[in-house]
This record gives structure tokens, C-alpha cells and sequence, in this order.
């Protein structure tokens, strides 16, 4: 079986907003200097399934597959020292500035080039932009049947059967595979990586393609072949000034209570 | 306790141990403006740049080319000069290891052992850069609020630093007769934040001194001054000093606090009195109350030392040996003995010190505990300097500086 | 200019009702429509939708779309997906806009793949700019908004919940239900569900709920909901958390709301042990009040807060209890006299 997983690498998002400057002018996100760059928690997670899905099946095989520039390689490695077994690097110049539609088609072409595949797994959404587009536009470019916010995947024979969050609840599906799953964060913490995995990671290998590697034309990736027009990127303005109320607590109660009372809150 | 599975890392690109980190606190443009030392994970006697502990009392100032520093000194000297960084180098240097430590380290310790309540931590990740925020805001909390908080701990570290013994500067401008203190000025300049000296008291019920705008300054009486170990430092652990601690210059005063290891040295001025510097007569000092009319400035730390191994959030341990690890220092000079008690202090045994004990340099010392008993434990440790100093020596005051009590872990064998 | 062009608004239900999200979707894509003469159409996927139709039309729609077929009782993406894409292909709308649910946010992404387009999901506004729809959106956590435009058509995007006031329902509005069975092939049915699990719902649901109390990591164990519900309780709320709170399964995950979970804009949010990061006031940030109650004085949370109270909830939250039920006598004292 091989299972691969989509990740991308974004800024700690861990790390306090303030680290962060937007350019306006650029509209475009400036991580502060020095500022870690990370596996999107989410798709951690994806990497997390698929681990877990190799615990029951031996033959289970996951590649981690990534569109960034050549840092993102640090994310791939992320994923080999978890447990993931080799990885896919897409890094062309072409690739910049990609939109949810332009990365899809590349990690597409990258899926049909690795040859067979059972499993897609990614993230539910990337902890940057936040959209969670690009998950489902990979299955619905393969022609994938497509699960998402999967807080639980597991695998019997070709079939994967998976636990998806509702608003109210979560309902169990099946699919056959090939299938695409996106993981959400009710899947649980990801694992860390222990100093024997990592040693092991360094000898995985990493392969890097690059646009033409993928028979993509210029055009048809990163910026040139995008669909979204990105026409603002602010931070919005808070007005907001907290009125603390002091005292013991039986006094902070009864003050709230008394000011929640007089603006007719309650 | 299952044991600790060793966490993987890529270092320079290669795999390897996950590198202990400096828990430090970041002003809002992401700048380390503290940092707590990761000391029980670290190995060896030099803590390493990057992990050691950041302290400051003013806001860290803007960086000054080394091409571009001057240092001042004048007062009561036969010739005041300036001095480039190149001049500085040009006289003998010297190399000196030692440990620098907070004068408010553990000082939650005092109340603990005092008052008793939750033991701190040593390996509490927030504390740092809650703090960091607190300073942000700028907000004097209650001592209600002050009391529950966690304090500081792992301000301690310990470093090789290279430079020019300050007596060599005071050579060259000429001491005249009759000269008392050295001033040491910073560049750092502010307003002292009171917010951040009543959380590093414990309490914010009496009047803090408002000096206004200053400069970090520390009046060093002359006989410390020259001694040959206190150094204008450029150096630290093999490499230049960094910003955020003190570049390009700052002082080295082995075995005294590191209020008085005043960083980013800009002015030296020789005086035939004590200053009344405000981290000197304000704060930093012992007294028995905020009224105290007998205050007095911290100097010397007391005899130190702590155990990295086991930690109570090591417990329970299982049955056999265990080896009983940890550091142990003083200001007034080598440490020559560490006693080890598993009684609650009623019977004391030596531990081994692992050479070299150097005057300034902590020790590491160890004790091969045979558990062989389930049941709790305290385990107990105390060191003895070369004064013949035995800990504790510094009593509670409150302000809470230079805590030396013995501070036990508390584990279980099972 | 253009000729008048269709915005299409993909329905959801809620016990056999319109949901509230749906209701103010049509009024969006209403106010959108008012400077164009554009026309408001509304798809509602159901086997049975008794009265559906017309309060689609009540609420806003001009045409209704009564998507008919056994398989699209519930929600099912394979099978949604292929219905909505071939309305489209058929109705050929300029604007899909669905709400940003669990439904919403499958259904979005995938239609908009499906048919060559591209989506903007979790907005939180839509408007108008030299006629082509423009897309505001939270991301970075929350932290930051982009606003987005699309080089194609038609522009999909899933809204969150409060992004327009819903229209007062008006049985006199007039519309055309139009009724549709989608050719749903093989390939829909390569999903199949075994089983829902939905969490029971006691008293209010989130999204209508006035009051919303919702507790954090501070709470420091699952005990602490207890007492949120009896405050919901007194106060008639309902009770939500932030994401920590779910994972380590001290409340429902249903409870969530943020980014990843719920979006709720009630009148009161009263947050309790929540630190106020980017991600969970994404998902509350439209309430009209917040009430902030942390023992960590720097908490994020007071950034939003309108009344703030600093210490233990385990103290504070009882005492706020009794102060309200001195003032509101318990129920069933009333019914005694």
C-alpha cells in the first residue's frame, strides 16, 4: 500500500501574531527574521495517520509530498523523522505564488508521476491561509472519491473507512481505494520525533522535481496559471478597551452582574 | 516514570539530539529580552551562548557598531581617556570562567522553604515569556496576584569570558589616591519598570523609588575593581559577545551577582565615594522591610547548590541505583565539599566532585544512591567553599536576592 | 454592462427546517443582487422538503432548485457535489455561495474543482467590486483578512455564520420552484456511509443560542463544564469551548467553535479559561459583547473583551451564579406561590 501525504511547510503558527509583518503594498505575509518555519500542524497530523495506518498494515509505505521552496525540504525531513519513508520535494522558481488551484495541479501531476497510489492523506486546511482547498481539489483533479475532517482513518483490505466531524457529531464512511482523506485536528497529537527516527530520516530519500520534471508547462503553475486575484491582505483594526472589574470574587461577581445588567446584556 | 526517550533534531542538516533551548521571553518584535538557562538538560560546565540566561533591568538598546564604541573613563584618574575596542584589546588580556547568576534566582525558594505551598519549578516552560508580556504591559500587579505566580528560576549560567582586567584600564587612566568606587554606566537607558522589580520582590504593598529616566550603572568599591578576574569582557565562550548580552564590552565580576556584571558598558568613572546608584541603594539590596534604615547593597552570592537529577518530575523511580547529579558554586571561591542526605538532613554524606574546580566555575558532583527501599525520599544536597562556608549563608529578606537554601527533590522509589 | 446573472444559494436544513446560516445567505446574496437586478436562486437538496421551497422563496430566493433524489437526504459529498455541479452547468450561475458548515466546506472546494473555478471559503463578506464578486476572509488564525477575486466563473465561497442579517420572513414574496432530478451515477456511491453519531443537544443550540458560555484550557479538566452549563443554565445559554478543550475530550467536539469548529455571533459571549488566540475568536469574534474570565491578566482575550474579570473561575463563576440568582429567583420558586 502507499499512502501520500500532502504537506506544506508554513511559519510556527505557534508563534505570537506579532511576528509577523504584512506587506500591504506586496499583499504578501513577512515572517519575522529567524522565525521557524514548520510542518503545518494539520498535515503533521496527516503524517500521523498514515503512520498509524502502517502500525496495522507492515507493507504500508508513505511518500510526503511538498510544494515550497527548498526550504520545505526541513518539513519533508520533519516527516521522514516521524516515520514517513521517503519524500518529494516540488521546488521551481515556476511554482511561486502558487493559488489553491495552481498547487493542486502540481501535486496532481506529482501523485501521477509517483504511480500507483492508494491513500491521500493532507491536512484539513493549511495553518497559514486557512483555506482547506487544496486537499479536495487533488481528489476531485485524480477523480478520488474525497472524505474530509477525518478525526480517525483506518484501512481493511482496499477499502478505508473513516471518521468524519460533523457540526453535531461525526458519522462513519467507507470508501474504496484510491481515495483522498483529509485529517482534522480531533485525529490527536501528532508524534514527536525521537532521535532514532531522525538518524534513520537522514538516510531517506528526498527527491526534487521540477516543473518540466512533472511535464508542466510554466504557465499552467504557481502565479501564471492562478485563478485567485489576492486584491487585499490587512490586519483589522480593535477598538476595544476590557473595563477589568476588581475585588474579591463574590465583588468581581457582583459587578458583573450589576454592568451586564445596566447594558442589557442580561 | 517510563524512561525519557532521547527527542531527534536536525542540527546543521543532520540528524541528532533535540539541542536544549533557551525558554526566553520576546518583546513584541520577537527579540529575546530574557531567557531562562535549560539547566538540568545541559551537560558539561560552560552553558552554551545560546542557551544562557538573559536578565534585564532596562529595555536592551539599540546595537552599537564596534567601530563605532567609545569607552569613557574619568573621575579620580590622572589621565581621562577614551578607549576604542581596538585600544581595549591592545592591553594584556585574560580569560576568566565563571558563573553568572541572577541575584533573584529561586527566590521563590525562600517563601517555599519558609511558607511552604507549591515547590517551583525548575523545567516550567511559561514563566519566561509570561513575563515578557507582563513587561508590555507595564501594568503593578497586587501582591495577591504577584504570590500566585511562579519565579524565577535556571537565571544561572556559566561561561568563559575573555577581555582586559578592568585593573589594567584604571592602570592606564592612573587611580589617584583615596578612590572608593568604580562606576560602571551602561547605555541602556529607561525608566525602571516597577511592575517587573515588585514580581521579582514578591510583592507589591510599599513604595518603589521612581529614579526617573537613567542609565544601568553599578558603583563597584575599588578593592573588587582591581581585582585581576574582573574583566571588561568582548568574548564569550570562544566568540565575540552577542548583543543581548552586552556587546560590544561588558563587565565580568566573578562571584558577585549579575546586577553588578553591567553589560554594554559605555563609561567608567572613578569616585572617592559609594554612588547612589539606584540598582544599588534602591534595589538589589538586603533588608528586613521596604523601611529598613539599614539597607544593604548584595555583593558576593552565598554557597549554592541545586540537583539536576533527579528532578521531582522525575518520580516515581524504579528500585536500584540511581546517580545523584548536580552543581554546585560560590561567590567567595572553590567549592570543596558536597554532602548528599537522604534523611530529611539528619545524616549528611560526601559526594564525589567532579574535577576541575575552578574558583569562579561551578562544580558538578555526583552520589550513587542505592534505592533499594520503595517509600518518599528528600533528597537533600549541600556545599561547603573553600572560605569554609557552608549553605545556607544568605537569610531571607525581602527582596528577596540570593537565595542559597538547600533545596530538596522529592521522589519516590517504588 | 452584463446581463442579469444568478446567485445561487446552497440550502441546508436543520430538523427539516431552514437553517438560520441559509436564511441570512439569501439575504446576502439579496443585498448583492439589489444594485443589479441580478436573480436570487436557491438549491435545496432533500428527498422530502415540505414547505422548504416556500420559505426559501419567504426568506429571499427568487427560484428554488428542489433537488430530488433519495441519496441526497443528508448530506453526502459525492453525491451533493455531482447534484449541485450539474445545476450549474445547467443554470450557469456568476456567484455560488454556501455556508461554511461541515457540509459547506466540502461541498465548496470540491464543486468549485468540478467545475473549473476556484473558492473562497470561511468568508466573512461578500461584495461587489465593478460587478465581480469580492471575497473577505480571516486567515493566518484569524490574525489577518484577505479580501479575493476570481479569474473564473463562477465564483464559489462558503460564508461563516453572521456574515448578513437574515430577512424577516415574507409569505407574500413570490417565486418559481423549479424540480429537479440530478442523475446521480455509480460514482456517487463510492462513499457510503455506515453510521451518524450526532452528540445530543440539551436546550439551545449554539448558533441561536443569545448567550454562548464557552470554556478554555483554563478550566483545567472536564469538571469545569459543569459549571458552565448550570450558569447556561440560569442564564438560558448555551455552552461552546475552544479547540483544546475538544481535543483532549473534557467536552463534545461539537462543542468547538474557532476556526476549525463553530461560528456563533450572540448577543453575550462569556469565555472562560480561554486565552483568546487568533483561531478561537475567529469563530466568535462577531459576538456583540464579550466577557473575559482568565487568571492570566495578559490573556489575548481581554484584547476583546468588554468586561474583563482576572482570577479562578472555580471562585468567580459560582459567586456570579448566586449573584444571578438572587436577583432571578429559580423557576420553580415562582410556580410554588
Amino acid at each position: 500500500m502507499h499512502i501520500v501525504v500532502c504537506a506544506k511547510q508554513v511559519p510556527n503558527p505557534e508563534a505570537a501574531f506579532s511576528m509577523f509583518r504584512i506587506d500591504e503594498e506586496a499583499k504578501r505575509m513577512v515572517p519575522a527574521p529567524g522565525l521557524q518555519l514548520v510542518m503545518s500542524p494539520f498535515d503533521e497530523q496527516a503524517v500521523e495517520a498514515a503512520l498509524r495506518i502502517r502500525e496495522h498494515h507492515a507493507d504500508a509505505r508513505t511518500t510526503v509530498l511538498t510544494l515550497g521552496p527548498d526550504s520545505a525540504r526541513n518539513a519533508i525531513k520533519h516527516g521522514l523523522a516521524m516515520g514517513a519513508d521517503e519524500g518529494v520535494l516540488l521546488c521551481d522558481a515556476a511554482f511561486e505564488d502558487a493559488d489553491s488551484y495552481t498547487t493542486a495541479h502540481a501535486l496532481v501531476a506529482a501523485i501521477r508521476k509517483l504511480g500507483r497510489c492508494d491513500l491521500v492523506l493532507t491536512g484539513r486546511q493549511a495553518a497559514d491561509w486557512d483555506a482547506g482547498v487544496v486537499g479536495a481539489g487533488v481528489g476531485e483533479l485524480l477523480g478520488l472519491p474525497v472524505i474530509t475532517f477525518a478525526k480517525d482513518v483506518h484501512v481493511e483490505d482496499t477499502t478505508v473507512r473513516i471518521e468524519r466531524v460533523l457540526d453535531d457529531g461525526t458519522e462513519i464512511m467507507e470508501a474504496a481505494m484510491p481515495a483522498l482523506v483529509t485529517v482534522s485536528n480531533e485525529l490527536g497529537a501528532a508524534r514527536t520525533p525521537n532521535l532514532r527516527e531522525t538518524m534513520r530520516a537522514a538516510r531517506k530519500p528526498v527527491t526534487v522535481w521540477k516543473a518540466a520534471d512533472l511535464g508542466l508547462a510554466a504557465d499552467e503553475v504557481g502565479a501564471a496559471g492562478a485563478r485567485r486575484v489576492v486584491e487585499r491582505l490587512f490586519v483589522p483594526v480593535k477598538n476595544n478597551r476590557c473595563e477589568f472589574i476588581a475585588g474579591s470574587p463574590e465583588e468581581q461577581a457582583a459587578g458583573l452582574a450589576q454592568r451586564l445588567r445596566a447594558a442589557k446584556l442580561i | 516514570m517510563p524512561k525519557r526517550e532521547i527527542e531527534g533534531d536536525w542540527v546543521m542538516g543532520w540528524p541528532d539530539r533535540k539541542r536544549p533551548v533557551l525558554v526566553a521571553g520576546k518583546d513584541s518584535q520577537g527579540r529575546v529580552i530574557n531567557g531562562r538557562a535549560p539547566i538540568t538538560e545541559l551537560e558539561g560546565l560552560i552553558t552554551p551562548t545560546d542557551a544562557y540566561y538573559v536578565v534585564n533591568q532596562l529595555e536592551v538598546p539599540e546595537p552599537i557598531h564596534p567601530d563605532d564604541w567609545i569607552l569613557t573613563i574619568g573621575g579620580e584618574v590622572e589621565r581621562p581617556i577614551e578607549l576604542s575596542l581596538k585600544d581595549l584589546q591592545k592591553l594584556p588580556g585574560r580569560t576568566v570562567r565563571a558563573v553568572t547568576e541572577c541575584a533573584g534566582n529561586d527566590a521563590g525558594f525562600f517563601d517555599y522553604l519558609m511558607k511552604g505551598g507549591g515547590k517551583p519549578s525548575r523545567i516550567n516552560q511559561q514563566d519566561m515569556q509570561k513575563r515578557a508580556a507582563q513587561r508590555e504591559q507595564n501594568a503593578v500587579p497586587s501582591t495577591e496576584e504577584i504570590s500566585n505566580e511562579s519565579t524565577t528560576t535556571c537565571a544561572m549560567s556559566a561561561g568563559e569570558f575573555t577581555g582586559v582586567p578592568l585593573a589594567e584600564v584604571l592602570k592606564k587612566a592612573g587611580l589617584k589616591a583615596g578612590a572608593v568606587s568604580v562606576r560602571m554606566e551602561g547605555f541602556d537607558r529607561g525608566q525602571p519598570d516597577l511592575a517587573v522589580q515588585y514580581r521579582s520582590v514578591g510583592r507589591s504593598d510599599f513604595k518603589l523609588v521612581d529614579p526617573g529616566v537613567i542609565n544601568y550603572e553599578k558603583g563597584l568599591p575599588v578593592e573588587k575593581a582591581l581585582h585581576p578576574d574582573t574583566l571588561l569582557a568582548w568574548s564569550m565562550n570562544g566568540e565575540y559577545l552577542l548583543h543581548v548580552h552586552g556587546a560590544p564590552v561588558r563587565a565580568i565580576v566573578p562571584g558577585w551577582s549579575g546586577n553588578w556584571w553591567v553589560k554594554w558598558l559605555q563609561k567608567i568613572e572613578v569616585l572617592k565615594h559609594m554612588p547612589e546608584c539606584y540598582y544599588q541603594k534602591h534595589y538589589f539590596v538586603y533588608g528586613n522591610a521596604p523601611d529598613d534604615p539599614n539597607k544593604e547593597m548584595i555583593t558576593a552570592m552565598g554557597v549554592r547548590c541545586i540537583i539536576v537529577d533527579p528532578l521531582d518530575e522525575d518520580s516515581p523511580l524504579e528500585r536500584g541505583s540511581h546517580k545523584i547529579r548536580g552543581l554546585a558554586w560560590s561567590g567567595m571561591g572553590a567549592i570543596t565539599r558536597v554532602e548528599v542526605s537522604l534523611d530529611e538532613g539528619k545524616s549528611w554524606r560526601e559526594a564525589h566532585l567532579e574535577e576541575p574546580r575552578e574558583r569562579w566555575l561551578w562544580v558538578r558532583w555526583s552520589y550513587l544512591w542505592e534505592a533499594n527501599e520503595p517509600g518518599h525520599y528528600r533528597v537533600m544536597a549541600r556545599a561547603t567553599d573553600e572560605t569554609g562556608r557552608v549553605q545556607p549563608q544568605i537569610p531571607w529578606n525581602y527582596q528577596r536576592k540570593h537565595f542559597d537554601g538547600i533545596v530538596p527533590a522529592d521522589v519516590t522509589i517504588v | 454592462m452584463t446581463a442579469a446573472s444568478t446567485t445561487l444559494v446552497i440550502a441546508e436544513l436543520a430538523q427539516g427546517r431552514l437553517s438560520r446560516l441559509t436564511a441570512e445567505l439569501l439575504a446576502l446574496a439579496r443585498r448583492l443582487a439589489a444594485g443589479t437586478g441580478d436573480t436570487v436562486a436557491a438549491a435545496v437538496f432533500a428527498n422530502r422538503a415540505d414547505g422548504v421551497p416556500e420559505e426559501l422563496i419567504a426568506r429571499g430566493a427568487d427560484h428554488v432548485y428542489w433537488m430530488e433524489h433519495a441519496q441526497l437526504e443528508h448530506y453526502h459529498g459525492e453525491s451533493w457535489v455531482s447534484a449541485a455541479a450539474q445545476l450549474c452547468r445547467e443554470q450557469v450561475p456568476a456567484l455560488v455561495l454556501a455556508g461554511h458548515t461541515a457540509a459547506g466546506a466540502d461541498l465548496a472546494p470540491r464543486l468549485a474543482f468540478r467545475l473549473g473555478t476556484a473558492v473562497a471559503t470561511g468568508c466573512v463578506a461578500v461584495s461587489l467590486s465593478g460587478g465581480r464578486p469580492v471575497f473577505t476572509r480571516p486567515c493566518f488564525g484569524g490574525n489577518a483578512r484577505e479580501t479575493l477575486s476570481f479569474t473564473t466563473a463562477p465564483a464559489v465561497a462558503t460564508l461563516r455564520a453572521g456574515c448578513c442579517e437574515a430577512l424577516a420572513r415574507d409569505d407574500t414574496r413570490r417565486g418559481e420552484v423549479t424540480r429537479v432530478v440530478p442523475q446521480l451515477d455509480d460514482e456517487t456511491r463510492r462513499v457510503t456511509v455506515v453510521e451518524r453519531l450526532t452528540d445530543a443537544v440539551e436546550g439551545v443550540q449554539l448558533e441561536d443560542a443569545q448567550i454562548v458560555i464557552a470554556g478554555g484550557r483554563g478550566l483545567n479538566g472536564p469538571d469545569g463544564f459543569r459549571w458552565l452549563e448550570q450558569l447556561a443554565g440560569v442564564l438560558g445559554g448555551a455552552v461552546g469551548a475552544s479547540r483544546v478543550p475538544c481535543d483532549l475530550g473534557w467536552c463534545p467536539r461539537s462543542w468547538q467553535i474557532g476556526l476549525t469548529g463553530r461560528t456563533v455571533q450572540p448577543e453575550l459571549y462569556i469565555a472562560v479559561g480561554i486565552s483568546g488566540a487568533g483561531h478561537h475568536m475567529a469563530g466568535c469574534g462577531g459576538a456583540k459583547a464579550i466577557v473575559a474570565v482568565n487568571t492570566d491578566r495578559d490573556a489575548a482575550i481581554f484584547k476583546d473583551a468588554r468586561f474583563g474579570v482576572v482570577g479562578d473561575y472555580l471562585q468567580i463563576v459560582p459567586a456570579f451564579i448566586d449573584e444571578l440568582q438572587k436577583l432571578r429567583p429559580p423557576i420553580n420558586a415562582d410556580e410554588r406561590r
